[in-house]
């Protein structure tokens, strides 16, 4: 076994061995197509594999930010990254070695969920503003621990969510919040099903790959094509399926909708199918209903139209990307007034992150959002486990009806990692 | 009798009982069931075994580990849901079995992942019982220790500590002791302080890390004594462990109800040179409290560093307490001699507090302070949500004169203003001199439900002189909503106008079932204006309700323009084949608008009965094409004939392919016809058909089947290789994997490609197949003639030949990246995602004299998939070079 880390301590023990070519002269230049030096948002990627990958491009060719650094445990991608970006950007694979880089201001956080804490955590404590891929957590105590790092620190976080960045979005949940439906009784998330697999022989990882820290704080066990990668997320040790694949992104604006960020459903329940053949070991198909203090339900379901769909007396709003539809018609449409709830926010869901960094206001989907928007996917993953209707606190984050459920809560890591 | 009816019951029940007791399944059964070929009958008996766990644990364990993965698979759901239910209300008597069965599997030689997958049920079902296998595990069993220390971790109750605790100074392992330490600080609790303090006296330094880690879980104050100690002494790796250590410790005592010496532990990190350490100390400040918090955050708020002066902001915002919201508030009129506070943050930070306690000194801004102070005194307000009449009035009074953002953030201060007397308040300012003024007034009033004073104060406006305060009363009224309004309402409708546009569109809102009977009855009394009238039926028309058919047939046949054309309209939207009769007794009217409107609802009623009732509806696009209609109309009528592919419509859709504006159409109707003339062998008339097709359109689908149709019958127009499109592939694939199919080349590709070859990738043996394009515009499409699958990648490859060395323009379209090689070397390259379209990239290229290899690689992220490769001289003409072929 490695030696125990933690990133506080790696960053000062390996400090002097450290030779990351710090690139200050470049910066200062201020020329071509970029913003001078002090303007400029310096960053390093941790992860730049499918979607860290298409946010590395869109921050290349950003004329306000500065990429000096990319990390991955893949040497393939890592040193794919570091030639994209080209100029004197490093290349990691470990995420510490970057995040102890002093000049660098943000980071961008793409690694398998169960990474997600862990990264965003020691990031907040090393001082840089953290963009994160959804979903926010694996569990529900990280996603509270993740607010905490953020706001203890005084950073600035971006939850990957980008549809509230859509104007579709922000037009359906603007007319939903100023009443247009009268009060929502129920919305409809359709999200689809998660995939099912066959089987794989378990095998030496791949040269490049470093698999023990693929795993990280997950359970150790040998590597296997099937897990790694993009197909991380059908297995419930590094993700929630479809679940907290789309449903992070559908249950989010649900939550948007019906004015819940920073709080959450009091009953869940439902059924879904788990695989009973292969490897992936997430639920493929699911019914979940989310019961608000109010009386207010959201369904989450594998079936049925894709998007969210909020229904009141009055009418209904169905959304989903680059589709908005209302009854009346006319309603998609509208132009709500200055008394209304208007939350339209221009400038892109990467941008407006970059822009927060500076004014150092909140985004549209900090921390707490994406905490509690993920939060209502776990519990809705964690009722589906158990196989029974669970009660929720959720000012206090526990379940009440079943003391099993709370196990659920969180997840141990595996040493030496903690949080 | 009695006795009968009474003895056959009793009959029924026993055999219903007997019915009842052949299908309950026995826990064996449910066993058994698990090795079932159909996946819902597994995973049902999975879950039906949950409440059978300690009959059934010694069998499920048998299944465990062997060679037959599925079986293994479907034990360890079941002995999870076991687990599940153990854990749970339902299973409390159950629980210490399945956990003795449990540990029996990991005490067992079964494979160790078995054992590990055991120790992981524990964790969620077992309890004290399990603690002395645990330990032992911990303590002697090196395989199996991080996962009975993951298990201590989740068990509740005070036990699974005290075993960790006790193998902390016992396992004799600096790394174990370091895993054991984090373990208790994720469980820490007061009586671990001891612990933390023995372990800072170790000699590894990576133990006293974890101790100091675990002394910032522990609500103990006087661990900060220790950590600055270490952050004096420590080496740098302790020093760094010793600084986040104390500023966890800091909220670790708030959350322990100890906010005085988290205080002064956060006070002491907020005067810290690093700025880092001090935003962590005034982020903490914001949470603690109290008056210390707050002086030291006023004078932060001058903090250059712009974390720091983030996180004041912030902290200022959390700040508990109305004294907080005072001593901003008085900066806020601050004019002593020091240096003057930053009142645009205190106004935005007076906002986002929430706190009612503001408003006056906000309202002070709006009467006293600069202009450029108002926008954001006026946000605030709104946030704030608060304020009496005078606040009301001092708004109604400052906003007129300003930009439109002020009357935006001045409308939404008023509207979220409680009380009947700010409503009153506003109200009276209805009657100011200044129309800006009573604008203003009137549209904050919609925000305002519940007030009968407004009401009688919106509609005098409806009379105002000035348009614009006309045009906010009649809004407002339209988002109150109130059942009395609706009435009043209906003579705005008339004149036309903007008013009379807000009037109709305000109406629109009443969709309670009275509303909606009182402009019904508007709509019939014959005292109403035509133009009113329409405006009532076009402010019912959004609702869809079929109850309203009498009425827009009614209106339909109206002798007023208006009337009729709101009356078909309204009817067009319910889209019911019975009121056919009311659009064709308007189709042929001398006025244009009526005609167009009913020819325009006669086709949507074709469109929405054409599957069922196909005669009728051809018959009415038949109609419709006969008539002097718009080119739209023509064009719906145009495919609605194609869609039902009528031959006998062609004597009537032939003469639109020649027409400039309907050729599109017109081909979309006639190609169904020439391929319905094809089925029934009249090959001649399809093939002039599909000809005229071809010339009239530019669509690629009706191209595409214009051009299989032909040569089917045995005419190849090679409309693709005309355009220059290379249509002769080779493909090969799927390579699944999008990042790996991007990133390896699975074959040679900087030679010419053996087509013979076969690539053997993973567990598939792929070979090079021919696939001819037939798309019009040369689209090669990978769904077909790959797979249909996502997040992988194929290649497609041709030769070319052309006649002499000559510079040339490629230009590709793909669904989604594309790379390719031009005689083996690289000639472009696009990675992303995008739909395919026509030319999407142009590159220069040169051609050899000979021939030319052209390799691609396509990569698909999900859905379609597809390429096009076009050659031109280097002005865009087309070059037709010859291409190889099987």
């Amino acid at each position: 076994m490695t030696r125990p880390i933690t990133r506080r301590s790696f960053l000062h023990t390996t400090a002097a061995a450290l030779a990351a070519p710090y690139v200050v002269p470049a910066r200062a230049l201020g020329q071509g197509d970029k913003d001078p030096a002090n303007e400029r948002i310096t960053m390093g990627f941790i992860g730049v594999g499918g979607m860290g990958g298409g946010h590395l491009g869109g921050m290349v060719g950003n004329r306000g930010v500065e990429v000096l650094a990319v990390c991955d445990v893949d040497e393939e991608r890592r040193n794919s990254a570091k030639a994209r970006v080209g100029g004197q950007c490093a290349a990691y694979n470990d995420y510490r070695e970057l995040l102890d880089r002093d000049d660098i201001d943000s980071v961008v956080i793409s690694t398998p969920d169960h990474w997600h804490a862990l990264t965003t955590i020691n990031a907040c404590e090393a001082g840089k503003d953290v963009y994160c891929e959804k979903p926010l957590s694996l569990t529900i105590d990280e996603a509270l621990k993740m607010i905490d790092a953020v706001r203890r620190y005084g950073r600035v976080f971006q939850t990957g969510s980008q549809q509230r960045s859509g104007r579709e979005f922000q037009q359906a949940v603007s007319l939903v919040r100023s009443g247009r439906i009268g009060k929502v009784h129920t919305v409809h998330a359709g999200i689809g099903g998660g995939p099912t697999s066959g089987w794989e022989p378990d095998s030496e990882p791949p040269p490049g790959l470093d698999w023990n820290l693929w795993l990280g704080p997950a359970p150790w066990v040998p590597y296997n094509k099937l897990r790694c990668f993009y197909n991380f997320r059908w297995f419930l040790d590094y993700s929630g399926g479809i679940l907290t694949d789309w449903g992070h992104h559908h249950n989010d604006i649900a939550q948007w909708g019906l004015n819940r960020d920073g709080s959450g459903p009091v009953k869940i329940g439902g059924w879904g199918k788990f695989p009973t053949d292969g490897l992936y070991d997430t639920v493929n198909s699911f019914e979940i209903t989310c019961t608000y203090p109010d009386g207010t339900t959201l369904v989450t379901a594998s079936t049925g139209d894709h998007g969210i769909k909020f229904e009141g007396p009055d009418g209904w709003v169905h959304v989903d990307r680059g589709f908005l539809e209302t009854f009346p018609a006319e309603l998609k449409d509208e132009v709500l007034g200055p008394g209304d709830v208007r939350l339209y926010h221009d400038g892109g869901h990467q941008q407006d992150w970059l822009n927060c960094i500076k004014t150092r206001e909140r985004p549209i989907c900090d921390i707490e959002i994406g905490a509690s928007s993920v939060i209502v996917c776990h519990l809705e993953n964690i009722a589906i486990r158990l196989g029974r209707k669970l009660e929720w606190d959720p000012v206090n984050h526990r379940f009440v009806n079943h003391e099993g459920a709370n196990r659920w809560l969180s997840r141990p890591y595996r040493a030496p990692w903690h949080l | 009798m009695v006795t009968r009816t009474v003895c056959r019951i009793i009959t029924a029940l026993v055999l219903l009982g007997t019915a009842w007791a052949a299908n309950a399944q026995t826990p064996q059964d449910l066993l058994q069931q698990l090795r079932d070929d159909n996946a819902d009958r597994r995973l049902e008996a999975a879950q039906a075994l949950a409440p059978h766990g300690p009959e059934v644990m010694g069998a499920l364990a048998e299944m465990l580990g062997g060679e037959d993965r599925r079986l293994d698979l479907c034990a360890r759901l079941a002995i999870q849901r076991i687990a599940y239910h153990a854990a749970g209300p339902d299973g409390a008597e159950q629980r210490e079995a399945v956990a003795k069965a449990l540990g029996e599997i990991a005490t067992s030689n079964k494979p160790l992942q078995t054992r590990v997958f055991a120790v992981q049920q524990l964790a969620l079902c077992g309890g004290d019982e399990s603690l002395p296998l645990l330990w032992d595990m911990l303590m002697f069993q090196p395989e199996m220790h991080e996962a009975a220390r993951s298990a201590l971790i989740r068990m509740p109750g005070r036990g699974p500590v005290e075993t960790l605790e006790r193998a902390v100074f016992e396992v004799g392992d600096p790394e174990k002791e370091v895993g054991l330490l984090n373990a208790l600080a994720a469980r820490a609790s007061m009586d671990m302080y001891a612990i933390g303090v023995k372990g800072l006296e170790d000699n590894d330094e990576r133990v006293r890390i974890a101790a100091l880690n675990l002394l910032a879980h522990v609500p103990e104050a006087a661990g900060a004594e220790l950590m600055r100690s270490a952050l004096q002494k420590g080496s740098p790796a302790e020093k760094a462990a010793a600084r986040a250590a104390l500023i966890d410790l800091g909220h670790t005592l708030l959350a322990n109800d100890q906010p005085s010496a988290a205080q002064s532990l956060f006070l002491e990190l907020s005067h810290s040179a690093d700025a880092g350490k001090r935003a962590a100390g005034i982020a903490g400040l914001g949470r603690t409290g109290g008056p210390g918090a707050l002086a030291r955050l006023m004078p932060a708020t001058f903090e250059t560093d712009p974390v720091v002066h983030g996180a004041v902001v912030e902290a200022l915002i959390a700040l508990p307490g109305q004294k907080v919201t005072e001593a901003l508030a008085q900066a806020l009129s601050y004019t002593g001699p020091d240096q003057p506070p930053p009142v645009g943050l205190f106004i935005r930070v007076l906002g986002e507090r929430r706190d009612p306690a503001a408003v006056p000194a906000l309202v002070g801004v709006l009467e006293g302070g600069s202009a450029d102070l108002h926008l954001e005194a006026l946000r605030a307000l709104g946030k704030i949500g608060a304020g009496d009449a005078d606040t009301a009035r001092v708004i109604l009074a400052t906003a007129p004169g300003g930009s439109d953002d002020l009357l935006d953030a001045a409308e939404g201060a008023l509207a979220r203003m409680p009380s009947e007397e700010v409503t009153q308040a506003i109200a009276a300012s209805a009657g100011d001199a200044d129309p800006k003024v009573r604008a203003l007034a009137l549209r904050s009033l919609g925000y305002r439900p519940g007030a009968a004073l407004l009401i009688d104060v919106l509609l005098r406006a409806r009379g105002d002189a000035d348009e614009g305060v006309r045009l906010a009363a009649v809004r407002s009224l339209g988002r109150l909503r109130d059942a009395d309004t609706v009435l009043a309402l209906v003579p705005l409708l008339d004149p036309p106008g903007p008013v009379a546009d807000a009037a109709q569109q305000a109406l629109s809102r009443f969709t309670d079932p009275s509303a909606t009977a009182d402009l019904v009855a508007a709509a019939k009394d014959p005292d109403s204006s035509p133009t009113a009238r329409a405006g009532i039926l076009r402010a019912l028309t959004p609702r869809e309700d079929k109850t309203l058919i009498d009425l827009f047939s009614t209106a339909a046949a109206d002798s007023d323009t208006a009337v009729a054309v709101a009356g078909l309209e309204g009817l067009s939207r319910l889209q019911d084949a019975a009121t056919a009769p009311a659009f064709v007794a308007r189709i042929h009217d001398e006025n244009p608008d009526v005609r167009r409107a009913a020819v325009r609802g006669y086709l949507a009623i074709a469109e929405a009965t054409e599957k069922e009732q196909g005669a009728s509806a051809l018959a009415i696009y038949q109609e419709a094409l006969a008539m002097d209609i718009d080119a739209a109309e023509k064009q719906t009528a145009l495919r609605g004939i194609g869609r039902l592919a009528d031959v006998d419509s062609l004597p009537i859709v032939e003469p639109y392919l020649a027409d400039a504006r309907l050729k599109g159409a017109a081909a979309e109707a006639a190609l169904p016809i020439a391929l319905k003339l094809r089925a029934a062998g009249d090959n001649d008339r399809a093939i002039a058909l599909c000809r005229k097709v071809v010339e009239a359109t530019r669509d690629r689908r009706v191209l595409r089947d214009a051009a299989r149709c032909l040569r089917e019958m045995g005419i190849d127009l090679r409309l693709a290789a005309e355009r220059g499109c290379i249509t002769n592939w080779w493909v090969l694939g799927p390579f699944p994997n999008r990042e790996r199919a991007t990133k390896n080349d699975f074959v040679p590709v900087g030679e010419r490609i053996d087509l013979t070859k076969t690539v053997r990738d993973g567990d598939q043996t792929l070979a090079w197949k021919y696939a001819p394009v037939d798309d019009p515009m040369g689209l090669l499409d990978f769904e077909r003639t790959v797979a249909r699958m996502d997040n992988c990648g194929a290649y497609a490859y041709a030769e070319v030949e052309s006649d002499r060395d000559q510079d040339v323009l490629l230009k590709f379209g793909s669904d989604d990246s594309v790379f390719c090689w031009l005689n083996g070397e690289r000639a472009h390259a696009w990675d992303g995602n995008r739909g395919w379209g026509e030319d999407q990239d142009t590159v220069k290229a040169h051609l050899k004299a000979g021939t030319n290899t052209v390799l691609c690689k396509v990569i698909n992220g999900g859905a379609q998939w597809s390429l096009s490769v076009r050659i031109t001289d280097p002005d865009g003409k087309p070059l037709v070079l010859k291409q190889r072929t099987p």
